[in-house]
C-alpha cells in the first residue's frame, strides 16, 4: 500500500479514510464484524435468546400460566431455577415464554414500522418536491412527541393488548427509518450510475428498485438493530404501566410491575425479569454498536 | 563559530497503525547554530513535519512513537523532558507556525485572547500588560487597526491575516527558535511573499533562529542559509544554501532542482519530474529509499543503506554513487 | 441573533399545530360515541343524542371541531375531566409542577455527571478508564429505567433503609427517582461528549494550543470543550424528550404524583379529556425545549452569532 502524508494529523486522517474505503468492501466488513468484540458479544446473547424463544419447552418442563398456589413466592431452588411468583408459577418458564413475546414484539414492530418508513423515505428522497415535503412534515410531527408518549397516546385511543402495542411501536418507528432512508437516497440519487439509468429512459420505479434500492438498504438495517432494543424497551414499558399486554400472558414488563409488590419478601422476581430484559436489550445494543463501528467508523452516534 | 542551539541525533519516529508500522522518520540527524535559518525540504510524506513535531512531542502518541534519538536544545535533551518541562519550551523558548492558517486558530476565541493566552502562560505579566502587548504584536506582524481586530474572531480574518496572527502567537514570548511548518503552502503566491518578507524582517528584529519546513526549494533559496533535504524519513543531503544549489550531490536533490522552474529563462524549457512513486513506508528500510527511482544507482546501493558522509565543508550527503550535477538543459 | 430567534419561533409554530392536530386526531379516532368519550355522559336509552351532539358541537365537521379545540387550548381551556368534573388544566397543574421538578433535577444530574464522565473519557482516551466508561454507558442505555428504579428501591430503601421508596415529601424523596431517570441520559451524554471532544482534539487549532505550552486540562476545558459542546447541546435537547417520556415510568415506580401518573391513570379510567390535555402539555413542552436548545446552539457559536454584524 502506498503511503503519503503531509504530517501526523493528515496521517491520522488518511488512515481513517482508508478504513472507510475498506469498510465498503463487504467481505472485509464481515470479517471485521466477527473480530469486533462488541458485535460478537451481541450476537452470542441474541442467539441464546432466540434459542430460548424458539424452544422454551426444551429448557423448562413447567407451564408458564399454570398456578400452584401452595407453592407461592419460593426463592430459586433446584426445582424452580428462578423461584416461583405470587401465584406459584415457575419464574424460569415465564421468563422463557416472555422472551418469545418480547422478541416477537421487537421484530414485528421494527419490521412493519421500518418497512413503511423505508418506503416513505425512498419515495420522499427520490421524488422530492411536494411528495418530499408532505411526507417529511408528517414525519416531523410524529417525531415531535417523545416515543413513549406517542405510543401511550396511540394505546389510549386503541386500547391495550398485544396487537395495539405492535401498532403503537410500529408507528413510532416509521419516522426514524423514513428520515434515514431519505438521506441515504439523496446521497445516492445523483451518483453517475443513477443519472445514467435515469437518462437512458428507465422509468422511475425501475430506477428506484434496480438502482437505488441495492445501495440504500444496508443503513436502515443497522438502524433496525438499534431500534430493536428500543422497541423491546417500549413494549415492556407499556406493559409495566399496565397499558400493554394483559395478564396472565407472561410479559416481562407486566411481570416486573407485578413484582413491585413483593420487593420486600421476594426480590428474586424483580431481579429475574429485569435481568433477562436488560441482557437482551444489551445484546442488541452491543450488536448495533459493533455494526456501526464496522460500517461507519467515523459516525458519532 | 556561533553556538549550537539545537542538535538532533538519530531521531526515529514510527506510527503504529492497523495496517502496520509506518516508518516516518528513520534516524534523522541535523544541527542548528544560533542565528541560522535552516530549510528542511522534501515532498509531502517525507517526514519533515513529523521530525520537528517529534522533537516537541506534538504528534499524537499513540499512534506515533518517538522510538530513539536525542534532541539537544541548549545542551538539554528535549526527548527526556517531562511533559511539564516540555510545556515551558513550547510557545516559550520555541515558537511554532503551522501550515493551514484557516484551521490553526480556535474558532470560538477572539484573536486577542489567543495571542495573550500564550503570554499569560509563560510570562509573569498581568492581564492588562498582556493585552497591551497583544496590540503591539499585532501591529508588529502587520495587522492594521489592531485594537479593533483583537476583538474579532478568526472567521473574520483572511488566510494571510490569520497566518500573521499565528506568527504573533509564535513570537509573543520572544522565542529563541521559530519553527515554521510549511507556513505559506496554503496561501496565494502574493500573500506567500508578504509572509516571507514579514518573517525575514522579524528574524532581524528579534534575532531569531528559524527552521523553515517547505517543499519549495525556491523559498529556501531566498530565506535560509543552510538546507537539509529529506526523502522517505531520511536526511539525504545537508549543505549551505549556496553549495546545495551550485553543487547538489544527491540524485534526489538533483531531481528536485531540475523540476524547479527557472523564472526569466527560456520559457520553452521543460520541467523535469522525478519518475516513479514515493516509497512504501510500511517496510523497515534496509536500502536507500530512493533506489527504485534513481538513475545513478551503483552496485553498492543494492547492498547497504547509505550513511550521511562529508563531501565538502559542512556538506553531507547520503549516497554511495558519486554523482555530480549536470548543468540544466544539456541532455534534456 | 434576534432574527434567528424569531425565525426559530416561526418554524416552531407549524410543528406545534401539527402536534395538536396529531393528538386531536389520535384521540378522536377512539371507537365509540364522542359524546360519551369526551363528556362522560352515562347514556340512557331515551337520551336525545342528536341534541347533545348539537349542543356540544360534535355534529360539526372534524376540522371545525379541531379549530375550536385549538382556540380553547390557546386560552388554557382543555375541557373538563370526566372523573373529577373539574377543568383538566386545574387537575393537571400540580402534576406538571411535580414532573417539572423531577425532570429538572434529572437533566441537571445527567448534564453534570454525563459531561464530566465524557470529558474524563476523552482526556484519558483509550485507557482503562475509557473502556470502563464505555461499558458503563452501554449498561446505562440498556437497563430499563423501571428496573433500575426497582433495584434502587430494593437497595436504598429495603436493604439499607436510607431513602424513602416513593411518594412526595422532602428532598430525600426526589433523590431516587431523579437518579433513576438520569442514568440513561448520563450514558448517552457522556458518549456523545467523548466522541465530540475526541474529534475536536484532532483539529489543527488544538495542535496550536499544545504548541503554546498549555496544560492538558486548559486545552481540554478552554480549547476543546467550547468547540465540542454543540453535539452535546443537541443531544441534551433530545435527552430531555426521552426524559419526559421516562417520567411516566419513573413516576409509576416511585409513586411520584406527576403528570405521567395522572396520564396513565386517566387512560385506565378512559378519561379522554385528561389524556388529551396531558399529552398536549408534554408535546408543547417538548417543542419548546427543542426551540430553546436551538437558540442556545446559535447563541454559543461565535461564527453564527457574529454573522449578522460581520
Amino acid at each position: 500500500m502506498r503511503y503519503q502524508a503531509t504530517d501526523s494529523v493528515a496521517l491520522g486522517n488518511q488512515l481513517q479514510q482508508d478504513e472507510v474505503e475498506f469498510a465498503s468492501n463487504r467481505r472485509r466488513a464481515l470479517r471485521r464484524l466477527f473480530r469486533n468484540r462488541m458485535s460478537v458479544l451481541g450476537l452470542v446473547i441474541i442467539f441464546i435468546y432466540l434459542f430460548a424463544a424458539a424452544f422454551p419447552g426444551l429448557l423448562s418442563p413447567y407451564d408458564p400460566i399454570k398456578q400452584e398456589l401452595e407453592n407461592r413466592l419460593q426463592p430459586p431452588s433446584a426445582k424452580n431455577l428462578m423461584g416461583t411468583d405470587e401465584f406459584g408459577r415457575d419464574v424460569f418458564a415465564r421468563v422463557l415464554y416472555g422472551a418469545r413475546l418480547s422478541i416477537m414484539v421487537g421484530l414485528l414492530a421494527v419490521a412493519s414500522g421500518g418497512s413503511i418508513g423505508f418506503v416513505i423515505g425512498m419515495l420522499a428522497g427520490y421524488f422530492g418536491g411536494t411528495v418530499d415535503s408532505v411526507f417529511m412534515r408528517a414525519m416531523d410531527i410524529l417525531l415531535s412527541l417523545p416515543g413513549l408518549i406517542l405510543a401511550i397516546a396511540i394505546i389510549a385511543a386503541l386500547g391495550t393488548g398485544l396487537t395495539n402495542v405492535l401498532i403503537a411501536i410500529g408507528i413510532y418507528n416509521i419516522p426514524q427509518f423514513a428520515r434515514m432512508t431519505r438521506s441515504t437516497v439523496l446521497a445516492v440519487k445523483d451518483e453517475d450510475y443513477v443519472l445514467a439509468a435515469r437518462t437512458s429512459g428507465n422509468n422511475s420505479w425501475g430506477v428506484l428498485v434496480h438502482h437505488i434500492f441495492p445501495n440504500v438498504w444496508s443503513a436502515p438495517l443497522i438502524l433496525a438493530t438499534l431500534r430493536f432494543s428500543t422497541a423491546i424497551l417500549i413494549g415492556a414499558g407499556l406493559s409495566f404501566l399496565g397499558l400493554g399486554v394483559n395478564p396472565p400472558t407472561p410479559e416481562w414488563g407486566a411481570m416486573l410491575a407485578a413484582s413491585r409488590g413483593y420487593l420486600r419478601v421476594a426480590p428474586h422476581l424483580a431481579f429475574a425479569y429485569g435481568l433477562v430484559l436488560s441482557v437482551l436489550v444489551l445484546g442488541f445494543n452491543a450488536l448495533g454498536e459493533g455494526l456501526r463501528d464496522v460500517f461507519d467508523p467515523r459516525a458519532v452516534r | 563559530m556561533s553556538s549550537r542551539i539545537l542538535e538532533v541525533n538519530d531521531l526515529v519516529t514510527r506510527f503504529h497503525t492497523q495496517d502496520g508500522t509506518v516508518h516516518a522518520v528513520n534516524g534523522v540527524s541535523f544541527y542548528l547554530n544560533e542565528g541560522d535559518t535552516l530549510g528542511i525540504v522534501g515532498e509531502s510524506g517525507c517526514g519533515k513535519s513529523v521530525t520537528v513535531l517529534s522533537i516537541l512531542r506534538l504528534i499524537p502518541e499513540p499512534p506515533a512513537e518517538v522510538a530513539r534519538g536525542e534532541a539537544l536544545f541548549d545542551g538539554q535533551d528535549l526527548l527526556r523532558f517531562s511533559e511539564r518541562e516540555l510545556r515551558k519550551v513550547r510557545g516559550g523558548k520555541i515558537g511554532l507556525i503551522f501550515q493551514d492558517p484557516m484551521t490553526s486558530l480556535n474558532p470560538v476565541h477572539t484573536i486577542g485572547s489567543q495571542v495573550s493566552e500564550v503570554m499569560r502562560e509563560h510570562l509573569d505579566i498581568s492581564r492588562e500588560q498582556a493585552n497591551r502587548r497583544v496590540l503591539e504584536l499585532l501591529d508588529t506582524v502587520g495587522i492594521p487597526d489592531a485594537a479593533q481586530r483583537a476583538r474579532d474572531f478568526p472567521h473574520q480574518f483572511s488566510g494571510g491575516m490569520r497566518q500573521r496572527v499565528m506568527i504573533a502567537i509564535a513570537l509573543a514570548c520572544n522565542p529563541r527558535l521559530l519553527i515554521a511548518d510549511e507556513p505559506t503552502t496554503a496561501l496565494d503566491v502574493t500573500i506567500q511573499a508578504q509572509i516571507i518578507e514579514q518573517v525575514k524582517s522579524l528574524r532581524e528584529q528579534f534575532g531569531m533562529t528559524v527552521i523553515w519546513i517547505t517543499h519549495d526549494l525556491g523559498i529556501v533559496a531566498g530565506l535560509a542559509n543552510r538546507v537539509i533535504v529529506m526523502y522517505a524519513g531520511f536526511v539525504v543531503e545537508h549543505a549551505a544554501v549556496a553549495d546545495l544549489y551550485a553543487d547538489p550531490r544527491h540524485p534526489y536533490t538533483i531531481g528536485l532542482l531540475q523540476s524547479l522552474p527557472n523564472l526569466g529563462e527560456d520559457e520553452d524549457e521543460r520541467l523535469v519530474s522525478i519518475d516513479g512513486r514515493p516509497p512504501d513506508m510500511l517496510q523497515e528500510p534496509s536500502l536507500c529509499q530512493f533506489l527504485p527511482r534513481c538513475r545513478y544507482a551503483i552496485e553498492r546501493c543494492r547492498e547497504e543503506l547509505p550513511i550521511l558522509r562529508e563531501v565538502g565543508d559542512g556538506h553531507q550527503v547520503a549516497c554511495w554513487s558519486d554523482v555530480r550535477f549536470e548543468p540544466q538543459g544539456q541532455d534534456l | 441573533m434576534l432574527r434567528i430567534i424569531v425565525n426559530r419561533l416561526l418554524l416552531a409554530i407549524p410543528v406545534l399545530v401539527g402536534v395538536t392536530l396529531l393528538v386531536f386526531l389520535i384521540l378522536h379516532s377512539v371507537p365509540g360515541d364522542p359524546v360519551a368519550t369526551f363528556y362522560g355522559m352515562d347514556l340512557a336509552p331515551g337520551d336525545d343524542l342528536e341534541a347533545m351532539r348539537n349542543e356540544l358541537g360534535l355534529d360539526r365537521p372534524l376540522s371545525a371541531q379541531y379549530l375550536d379545540f385549538l382556540w380553547q387550548a390557546v386560552q388554557g381551556d382543555l375541557g373538563n375531566s370526566i372523573k373529577t368534573r373539574r377543568p383538566v388544566l386545574q387537575d393537571l397543574s400540580q402534576g406538571v409542577v411535580n414532573t417539572a421538578q423531577l425532570a429538572m433535577a434529572s437533566i441537571f444530574i445527567a448534564i453534570v455527571v454525563g459531561m464530566s464522565l465524557g470529558i474524563l473519557a476523552a482526556y484519558k482516551a483509550y485507557s482503562i478508564w475509557d473502556n470502563i466508561s464505555l461499558s458503563v454507558s452501554l449498561f446505562g442505555i440498556s437497563l430499563p429505567v423501571f428496573w433500575i428504579g426497582l433495584l434502587l428501591i430494593w437497595l436504598m430503601s429495603v436493604k439499607l433503609a436510607l431513602l424513602p421508596s416513593g411518594g412526595k415529601g422532602d428532598w430525600r424523596n426526589l433523590i431516587l427517582p431523579a437518579l433513576t431517570l438520569s442514568l440513561a441520559s448520563i450514558a448517552v451524554i457522556s458518549r456523545v461528549t467523548r466522541a465530540s471532544l475526541l474529534e475536536i482534539l484532532n483539529e489543527d487549532y488544538i495542535r496550536t494550543a499544545r504548541s503554546k505550552g498549555l496544560s492538558g486540562l486548559v486545552i481540554m476545558l478552554r480549547h476543546t470543550l467550547p468547540n465540542g459542546i454543540f453535539p452535546v447541546i443537541t443531544v441534551v435537547g433530545l435527552q430531555f424528550g426521552y426524559l419526559l417520556a421516562g417520567t411516566v415510568l419513573v413516576e409509576t415506580v416511585f409513586s411520584w404524583p406527576g403528570l405521567g401518573r395522572y396520564l396513565v391513570d386517566a387512560i385506565k379510567f378512559r378519561d379522554y379529556p385528561v389524556v388529551q390535555g396531558g399529552v398536549l402539555i408534554v408535546a408543547v413542552v417538548f417543542v419548546v425545549i427543542n426551540l430553546l436548545v436551538d437558540i442556545l446552539y446559535y447563541a454559543l457559536n461565535p461564527r453564527l452569532r457574529t454573522a449578522e454584524r460581520g
